[in-house]
């Protein structure tokens, strides 16, 4: 690191470093990260975000950075930070312009073995059936008051409306729909801008995945689950489109105008932020709500959508593909939860942006078939190796507010990928390893080719060995479709 | 700035999308920005007629002003499919700064990613001895 950084990390054990509380920091910070991973993280500029964070006000706990972390603007992406209700704030730029980014896994009753040969059938179907890519519409049009009723409803807007069942909300977080929504928070920009973007799937790191259980680490709790080693699963990764995206920016620049009356003083202007009592917090709130609940819906249109294609594709019956939800996490949100600090319960408002929720076994959030397992905790990997299903643990939950990492996390900018995969097909190589792939975009699967991503084996390991989450199922891709 | 230097170059970031722009002017370095973003966000259909627009763009600092023409030209292209290809500041005052804008309508190009905004992170209009200059991260 170099010399000039206001601060020094320590090495506090294996899996974690810390930036002690100095000079005007009102926390200090913690970095999850082995030995192996932390030149990669401090090639960029992600410690110093971590820092940056730690200077806002009312922040309790640490200023967390998870093993995935990287680059992002304001916060890291990996980050996580707990705000006092009384003096703390919150801000726009900790939750990220595509709120409620998130991702959900389905199982399905059907064996790898059976599907390998139909798997470029089904992504081309896939693909013809799900709008995708830069600035994807030809979703559901939506008028005002159907828009309002998605941002009140969430997941349920899409079910009442045949697409999926009831049951599928208790495997949402937050029940598919965050309750403080307020529609009267929208503004006419967001609402063109998000009218017909429902059921679309968006662009670059945005994808859905079908995948097989390639190994299997805790054999109950995937048992319950219904994962079972060789058995198929879909991966959707996705948010609230450019709804979310202008609901950040217009509060961001309303807070950006608003900042030196507020007297708070910014490491970065992208930490823009209000306190959690002022108004203009209370409003941003309800209409982050809104697109949080508008990528719920998003999520179970997706979903739907892709039933149907795999059905009529493969010529399946509902209950042959016997497709079920196991769990749809947020990656960017804020949200008011009750954490214990320093052995006190205190009401939180905390702040993931690339990072998952992760309850652990008896938490009383949780449904009560997850209440013995605790909740599934998704962590896509890149789109060549695998992802993991992992749970959340009891231990250490102070430390991270029952958070654990949301990815892999980038390793390389996306011109550097460019670079680096310049005269390759990575489409073919990718046939080569029996994964199948289609991508709107004519650079994307370079730009979100493998070597981009840290390995998410490293990433899981150091999670696990932290105590924020433990291994459940390794899943491995078959097919790929990229925004 | 000297006619034969660039206006704009990309710089490497890890997720987003980060570029340095040259302006002798504040106008040239808005010019500029907005030439950047429009590399990403797409290309102009050259065929089809221009339309201009005034813009009152707030902000209270120099980087607000120019976020704001930004996030006011991203938006016209994620609604509209237009882009701004030339802009003139008309009124510079205070807090205030009301900007012509040509627009054409616009499609996707070989190298349209999807910018869901344009940040502040680390934004700082500098001036040099050939004018401005500020590196911008747009979030992808």
């Amino acid at each position: 690191m170099s010399a000039s950084k206001p601060y020094k990390l320590k090495r506090i054990d294996e899996n974690r470093w810390l930036i002690p509380k100095t000079g005007k920091m009102k926390a200090p910070g913690l970095i999850f990260a082995s030995s192996k991973l932390l030149p990669d993280i401090e090639k960029d500029s992600s410690p110093d975000q971590v820092f940056n964070v730690a200077h806002l006000p009312g922040i309790v706990g640490h200023a967390i950075a998870l093993p995935d972390m990287h680059w992002g603007y304001g916060f890291p992406i990996g980050g996580v930070a707990a705000f006092d209700m009384e003096e703390g704030i919150v801000s726009p730029g900790g939750v990220g312009y595509d709120i409620n980014c998130g991702v959900r896994l389905a199982t399905t009753a059907l064996d790898k073995d059976f599907l390998e040969p139909h798997v470029p059938v089904l992504v081309n179907s896939l693909y013809s059936a799900i709008p995708s890519g830069l600035g994807s519409r030809g979703g559901i049009v939506l008028k005002r008051k159907d828009m309002n009723d998605v941002c009140i409803q969430g997941a349920q807007w899409a079910i009442g409306r045949g697409m999926g069942d009831q049951a599928d909300l208790e495997r949402i977080e937050d029940h598919g729909a965050i309750q403080w929504a307020e529609t009267k928070q929208i503004s006419d920009r967001a609402y063109e801008r998000g009218k017909d973007q429902l059921g679309t799937l968006g662009s670059g790191n945005h994808f859905i995945e079908i995948g097989y259980v390639d190994k299997v680490f805790e054999e109950s709790v995937a048992q319950d689950w219904g994962l079972f080693e060789g058995y198929v699963t879909l991966m959707i990764h996705s948010g609230s489109r450019g709804f979310g995206y202008q609901i950040c920016d217009e509060f961001l620049a309303r807070m950006v105008k608003n900042i030196s009356s507020q007297k708070i003083e910014l490491m970065d202007r992208q930490l823009a932020c209000a306190y959690l009592k002022s108004d203009v917090a209370r409003e941003y709130l309800g209409a982050m709500a809104a697109a949080a609940n508008f990528a719920f819906a998003n999520r179970q249109i997706l979903m739907n959508l892709a039933k149907l294609a795999w059905e009529t594709s493969l010529k399946l019956s509902p209950k042959e593909l016997s497709l079920r939800l196991l769990y749809d996490v947020s990656h960017n949100i804020a949200k008011m939860e009750r954490h214990e600090l320093e052995g006190k319960s205190r009401m939180l408002c905390v702040h993931r942006k690339g990072a998952t929720r992760a309850l652990p076994p008896g938490h009383p959030l949780l449904p009560t078939f997850f209440s013995q397992t605790g909740q599934p905790v998704l962590i896509p990997g890149d789109m060549g190796r695998c992802s993991y299903v992992m749970a959340g643990l009891k231990r250490d939950l102070d430390q991270t507010f029952a958070s654990a990492c949301h990815g892999a996390g980038r390793v390389l900018s996306r011109n550097e990928a460019l670079r680096k995969t310049k005269g390759r097909a990575i489409e073919r190589e990718l046939e080569d390893r029996n994964i199948y792939s289609r991508a709107a975009g004519r650079k994307t699967l370079r730009e979100e080719c493998p070597e981009a991503y840290k390995n998410v084996d490293e990433v899981v390991e150091i999670v696990q060995r932290a105590g924020l989450a433990k291994k459940i199922v390794r899943i491995k891709p078959m097919g790929v479709i990229k925004g | 700035m000297q006619d034969n230097q660039v206006d704009w170059i990309i710089l490497d970031h890890p997720a987003d999308v980060m570029v340095e722009v040259f302006g002798s002017t504040f106008e040239g370095l808005c010019q500029a920005s907005v030439s950047a973003l429009n590399h990403f966000l797409g290309v102009v259909l050259s065929v089809e007629p221009v339309r201009c627009e005034r813009m009152q763009i707030e902000g209270a600092t120099a980087e607000e002003k120019l976020v704001n023409v930004l996030r006011e030209s991203l938006f016209l292209f994620a609604v509209d499919s237009q882009l701004v290809t030339k802009l003139a500041i008309s009124c510079l005052k205070d807090n205030i700064m009301t900007v012509d804008a040509c627009l054409s309508p616009a499609g996707l190009g070989p190298d349209s990613i999807e910018i869901k905004g344009v940040t502040y992170h680390g934004l700082k209009v500098e001036t040099t001895a050939c004018g401005y200059k500020a590196k911008l991260i747009f979030d992808v």
